[in-house]
């Protein structure tokens, strides 16, 4: 971090960029939550949280599904939607025939996650799909309230609506102008998103979304 | 926007979509002289007429193959690759 | 003044002087025939009849004169490439834009302001480092700039610093330009006509007779004409007219798109592009804002417009100039661009003896016509193609040896 302070940009923008006080911000910090006033809506709070600090783990490419059946993990029959493992405590989201995301059920739980990490990492096997490096290359956002899915309209050109939309459902689209998955786990209680997406553009995109609620 | 139909997300904007060109045959790296190199690297279908052609919604990194029209633009069928064998011509 | 005009106005006889005469019957034989009256063709038309003497010389096009890319065009003219042989050839096209109003006797308003292309990114600016020395070994007039001389050259530019699009930098080109596309194009036609070349408008190619590998004559929606040399310059239609003589050419069209805005006071001196922002804008003569942007995403052989790209254009445009947001669009098109897979030219020789190529012009034409036209007259009238134009054969597929200039065009010019 003291490296980053110093007066230097990095090509990733104000992310890392170095503040006039001389503090780096780091994605952790940038506040993590906070609360989107839909004026539309009477300004119905719709709340945002960045997640990125928090565990995840992805793997992709030829054999990964086999790798993962070997081990006795039952996979989602259909791409785009989520499914809980129980015995491990981890959401598995199936992005395609050969890409997968997981998920800690509980955000703080992280030793379900590497558990998985270090079986996979352990494993010899010459095809067992890739790391996909999930947790560096995507920020990873949870946004939900009961008007979220309007307020997603404005910047998503998917039908977002509870009832187009079941829970456990995966959205692949754009947020934001940018590439976006969208995956429905009303983390929070109401109706709501976990967005993943480039990380370079993390506060780009709490920018974009706290905007939409203006207007 | 104009919609492109995803054989793998849906009806989506074509803005969602990469192009990535004709599709042609397979080429035999073995055999291949120079000159079926530059045809096959650099040599690609042009004609005002339907094409065949790979695209990737580029969300998800899915390809796929779009049958469109060079001249009216239309789309007139998208499907997943491992269909392209079933297709009896030649792009 | 006013007496003259008296005079005619009174005489009931008095035939108008007109530059370009109607299209006359088609001869049965010309030495060369052009296809495609467009600014590479007429220029051809004009080098060829006032330095090499060839007269009988007939231009077919299928339209209207200079209707094509001709006219689509958003006329930059700069020589900031990044190859040897590109820069040598387009600094030559720069230096005859400087006379080119002398040599045509015609007023084509070459404004030789400045081309200013930004980086806003490190990447682009170690770029923007290697084509700036390329120029300077070639003695073009080139040099990368910081952000605070990119705010004195362009004082009303978004800097946008610590946001989205900073600007890091700039690619300055002095000898960057602009001028008059119509202009350009009739310039030439009208001194190609004056000395006894033929414009053949709402003439359109329909096949080619050959005899062992030379062209022998040329079929024509008026009728059948014998040719000595043919030289082939039909911007989108390239690939197809090729085909017509049985050539294979790696093209593929796509279109390309540009709007321009209401007329506004003067207040950008300098041509402004962004490679990032797939976004170029330059003010025209008449205070329009001219903007255009890179190609469209997929290959398509028609002219229409999309309101995405537009929103593009739009989008890039106000990430540079946040103040035109209430400018007005008063004029958007699309024009077929003949792409090449290295973003560099196909001229000269064909496999036919007699046929010569001026095609794969794709979205950069109009900077090269002069000097396409100079070196496609000389190749044709010593029957071989001119040495400033070799490497540009079409036979570089072959042998693999691209002239890769897709950073030095891509959307930046």
């Amino acid at each position: 971090m003291a490296l980053l302070a110093a007066a230097r940009r990095t090509p990733f923008g104000d992310v890392y960029a170095e503040f006039s006080e001389g503090e780096a911000r780091s994605i952790d910090a940038a506040s993590h939550q906070t609360t989107v006033l839909f004026e539309r809506k009477g300004g119905r709070p719709i709340e945002l949280r960045d997640l990125t600090r928090y565990g995840r783990f992805g793997i992709k490419g030829r054999c990964a599904s086999d790798w993962l059946r070997s081990r006795g993990i039952a996979l989602p029959e259909r791409i785009n939607t989520l499914a809980p493992i129980a015995s491990r405590g981890l959401d598995i989201v199936r992005l395609g025939a050969e890409d997968y995301l997981f998920l800690p059920q509980s955000l703080e739980q992280t030793s379900s996650l590497s558990a998985l990490r270090a079986e996979w990492e352990a494993d010899r096997l010459p095809r067992k799909g890739f790391n996909a490096w999930r947790e560096e290359v995507w920020a990873w956002f949870h946004i939900g309230g009961t008007d979220v899915a309007e307020l997603l309209a404005k910047t998503c050109p998917v039908d977002l609506n509870a009832d187009r939309l079941p829970v456990r459902s995966v959205v692949q689209s754009r947020v934001a102008q940018m590439d976006c998955i969208l995956v429905r786990t009303d983390r929070a209680g109401s109706h709501g998103f976990d967005l993943f997406f480039d990380v370079a553009s993390a506060s780009f995109m709490m920018r974009s979304l706290r905007e939409l609620g203006i207007g | 926007m104009k919609i492109m139909n995803c054989p793998l997300n849906g009806p989506r904007n074509i803005s969602e979509f990469t192009c990535f060109g004709p599709v042609h045959d397979a080429l035999d790296t073995q055999s291949i002289s120079d000159s079926g190199w530059s045809h096959y690297l650099f040599y690609h279908e042009n004609k005002a007429g339907i094409i065949r052609e790979w695209w990737r919604h580029t969300p998800s990194n899915y390809f796929f193959i779009a049958e469109r029209h060079t001249v009216t633009d239309e789309i007139v069928a998208t499907y997943s690759p491992s269909e392209l064998p079933r297709t009896e011509s030649k792009s | 003044m006013p007496l003259t005009l008296l005079k005619y106005g009174l005489k009931r006889d008095h035939v108008p002087h007109r530059e370009i005469p109607p299209t006359p019957d088609l001869k049965r034989h010309y030495d060369v025939v052009i296809v495609g009256g467009g600014g590479h063709g007429l220029a051809a038309a004009h080098y060829l009849s006032k330095y090499h003497g060839i007269t009988k010389l007939a231009v077919l096009e299928k339209g209207y004169l200079a209707g094509g890319n001709t006219a689509r065009n958003t006329t930059t003219i700069r020589s900031n490439y990044i190859t040897n042989q590109s820069i040598r050839f387009y600094k030559e096209a720069v230096s005859l834009y400087e006379n080119m109003s002398h040599e045509l006797n015609f007023n084509v308003m070459f404004s030789q302001r400045g081309q200013l292309t930004l980086a806003h990114s490190e990447a682009t600016l170690r770029s923007f480092h290697l084509r700036a020395e390329m120029g300077k070994h070639h003695g073009t007039r080139i040099s990368v700039v910081d952000p605070r001389q990119v705010k004195e050259i362009c004082p009303h530019l978004n800097m946008d610093e610590r946001g989205q699009h900073e600007i890091v930098g700039g690619l300055w080109h002095e000898d960057g330009g602009t001028a008059r596309h119509d202009a350009v194009a009739w310039g030439y036609a009208a001194q190609a006509a004056k000395r006894g070349v033929e414009i053949h408008q709402r003439t359109e190619v329909l096949g080619f007779d050959k005899v062992g590998d030379r062209i022998s004559s040329i079929r024509t929606s008026r009728g059948t004409v014998s040719v000595g040399h043919v030289i082939q310059a039909a911007g989108g239609a390239n690939e197809h007219v090729a085909k017509m003589a049985g050539i294979d050419m790696p093209i593929r069209c796509f279109p390309l798109q540009a709007m321009v805005t209401q007329p506004l006071k003067p207040f950008l001196d300098t041509l402004v592009s962004s490679a990032n922002l797939h976004t170029y804008l330059v003010q025209s003569s008449r205070g329009e804002i001219v903007i255009g942007g890179g190609s469209d995403p997929y290959q398509l052989i028609s002219t229409r417009s999309t309101l995405v790209l537009k929103e593009q254009l739009a989008h890039g445009a106000l990430q540079l100039f946040p103040f035109l947001h209430n400018v007005k669009l008063l004029r958007q098109w699309a024009g077929i661009t003949d792409m090449t897979p290295d973003y560099t030219p196909i001229m000269g020789a064909s496999p036919l003896k007699n046929y010569w190529l001026d095609c794969g012009w794709g979205t950069w034409g109009f900077k090269a016509t002069p000097v396409a036209g100079k070196y496609m007259a000389e190749t044709v009238a010593n029957e071989r193609a001119a040495d400033i134009l070799l490497p540009f054969s079409l036979d570089r597929f072959e042998k693999l040896a691209l002239i890769n200039e897709m950073g030095a065009t891509a959307a930046s010019h």
